[in-house]
């Protein structure tokens, strides 16, 4: 028998065998993705739909669906008092009032209601894009194109809502710079602080003392920031170049750690993930087949930077992240928005609802829930 | 996957050429009321069709299933005397999934069986070990597979037998540190048509 009878079957057993093997994904739980699978929504309110915004007021839920807004637990659409013409393009609310931003050829402007249902118009504007609400006050963006003459010129300018006529102009620092040029992504209480921090397109400022002149503090300024999402002790941001920062109220960290290359980080929220920790999980939203999907960090995501940030990441899941259903109905949906809301009875359970634009696939859901029961997570529901 | 289409394919083929075949007139017929027909160096060859049930996904806190699947399976048994027998079996078992995804999964174990003939019928009882490869969505996993089958089958002449087939099947797929809370088990219940050859 001569030694090279052996050698291409043993070399071709050796190339099947690891081809075999490299096809493998130990981080993959099959059959527990299986058991996290729910059937298809055929239809419902949010099927094919875009969900851009959640909000929780008075024990139910609104959602911003396009340019319309639901209510549950039947998302029906709440229109009382609002032009027939309306295109809500944000929602906010404080303890009292559920506030939108509302475009209309006829009535737009700031609307508000104390009942979730009727509405009233409380700010006459043209130019009102976005809500936002922090501590108990009231921010809207004005934004306004060709100011300056040119087609292209955009400003947004934030103002701080007092529920009288008038409303204080709070953007006095930043339109000097050309923060003035970039969206406002929202307005947060600061950690550990009752400093307002306005978190704009490409930078990140401060107000001291809260409602005063507002300051820039990210000496290293991240880009493109494009979502937030905030604790008692830390704020989260999310860029949309796929970065996440994590801000103690301390000095800015000098970078973010990357969890998704080349992928805006839409949505971020911090969710339970035992009894006695949480979770900071982020919906990737970006245009690119796989370049979507949520995503759960360790909230051990230090504020230093360089340091290693678990989790998954490009759709692996990280050695040390925690048990993930990252690989689920959300994997392939562009994430917009995230809201946990604590059961009203139980604080230790809760809902995270996340929406999505849901236009690639005729069956998809905008909007899926997911239940926590105190110790862990259920599976995801469309709806 | 394409080439273990293709082997299975080529299997495929090799059994329907052969059960194509007329029987030859001068071989003598095998004795049809023995109780021990079988020898060793004895062959046999088995192709099966059936229903994949998948029974439980152990592990785990969440509820969702497999669906009711289809499965194939192709078997060598080699003959050590009178009753028991050895061999081994590839097989491949689709079922939908919840989200409307198809898992597969194809386990090859060695086999051990023991046999019994009752004039025209045919009985085997099987125990298998070995690995499976399975695949979700463009995931694949290896685990360790185990499997009990037993059969009943009808002589109906020239080395044919054709009758029904169970299998209970056992699928740990198991995941290693800091993975290990994906680590699940899946049991499934086959249960169809097998076609049997004495070669």
């Amino acid at each position: 028998m001569s030694r090279s009878r052996y050698l291409v079957p043993a070399l071709l057993c050796g190339l099947l065998s690891s081809l075999v093997l490299l096809s493998c994904d130990n981080g993959s739980g099959l059959l527990a993705r299986v058991q996290e699978e729910k059937k298809a929504q055929t239809s419902g309110p949010f099927t094919r739909a875009s969900v851009g915004d959640l909000v929780s007021f008075q024990n139910a839920v609104w959602a911003r669906r396009g340019p319309t807004i639901l209510k549950s637990p039947d998302w029906a659409e709440v229109t009382t008092g609002l032009p027939a013409d309306y295109a809500c393009s944000s929602l906010a609310a404080t303890g009292s009032v559920l506030y939108a931003a509302i475009q209309s050829p006829t009535a737009p402007g700031l609307y508000g209601s104390v009942d979730g249902t009727n509405w009233s118009l409380e700010k006459a504007s043209s130019y009102i894009e976005s809500v936002f609400t922090a501590s108990g006050s009231v921010f809207y963006v004005e934004h306004h194109q060709g100011l300056s003459g040119t087609s292209t010129d955009d400003t947004w300018d934030l103002f701080l809502w007092d529920g009288t006529s008038a409303a204080a102009v709070v953007t006095n620092n930043l339109s000097t710079t050309a923060e003035s040029g970039s969206p406002v992504i929202g307005v947060v209480i600061a950690p550990s602080s009752p400093d307002f921090v306005v978190v704009r397109g490409s930078g990140v400022y401060r107000s001291t003392p809260a409602g005063g002149p507002f300051t820039l503090i990210a000496a290293s300024l991240p880009t493109n920031l494009s979502s937030l999402a905030a604790t008692a002790t830390e704020l989260y941001l999310g860029s949309a170049s796929g970065l996440v920062y994590a801000w103690n109220g301390g000095a800015w960290p000098a970078s973010g750690q990357t969890l998704f290359a080349g992928a805006p980080v839409k949505a971020l929220a911090v969710v339970p993930a035992s009894a006695t920790s949480s979770l900071l999980v982020a919906g990737i939203g970006g245009t690119a087949v796989g370049a979507t999907g949520y995503y759960e960090l360790s909230l051990a995501l230090p504020d230093a930077p360089g340091s290693a940030l678990l989790g998954s990441a490009n759709g692996t899941l990280l050695a040390g992240g925690s048990a993930t259903n990252y690989e689920t109905t959300l994997r392939d949906l562009p994430m917009n928005a995230f809201l946990y809301v604590p059961d009203t009875t139980d604080a230790t359970k809760g809902i995270l609802y996340a929406g999505s634009t849901a236009s690639g696939n005729s069956t998809a859901s905008g909007l899926h829930t997911d239940a926590w029961d105190g110790s862990a997570w259920g599976s995801w529901s469309a709806k | 996957m394409s080439r273990f289409l293709s082997t299975l394919a080529f299997l495929l083929l090799v059994g329907l050429s052969i059960a194509a075949q007329d029987a030859p007139v001068d071989v003598a017929p095998k004795p049809e009321t023995s109780t021990a027909p079988y020898h060793r160096g004895d062959q046999a060859i088995s192709l099966g069709a059936s229903a994949s049930i998948p029974l439980a996904i152990l592990g785990g806190t969440q509820s969702g299933k497999l669906g009711l699947g289809a499965g194939f399976d192709f078997s060598y048994h080699y003959f050590l005397d009178h009753s028991w027998a050895v061999g081994g079996s590839v097989a491949g078992d689709f079922n939908g999934t919840p989200a409307g995804y198809s898992y597969f999964a194809a386990p090859l174990a060695a086999t051990i069986s023991y046999w019994k003939a009752f004039a025209p019928l045919e009985a085997f009882a099987e125990l298998g070990l070995g690995a499976y490869l399975s695949r979700l969505d463009g995931k694949g996993m290896l685990g360790p597979f185990a499997s009990a089958s037993a059969a009943l089958m009808v002589q109906t002449g020239s080395g044919w037998s054709i009758g029904l087939k169970l299998s209970g099947r056992v699928l740990p797929e198991i995941h290693a540190a800091p993975y290990a809370d994906l680590t699940r088990t899946a049991i499934f219940l086959d249960t169809g048509l097998i076609a049997l050859y004495h070669l």
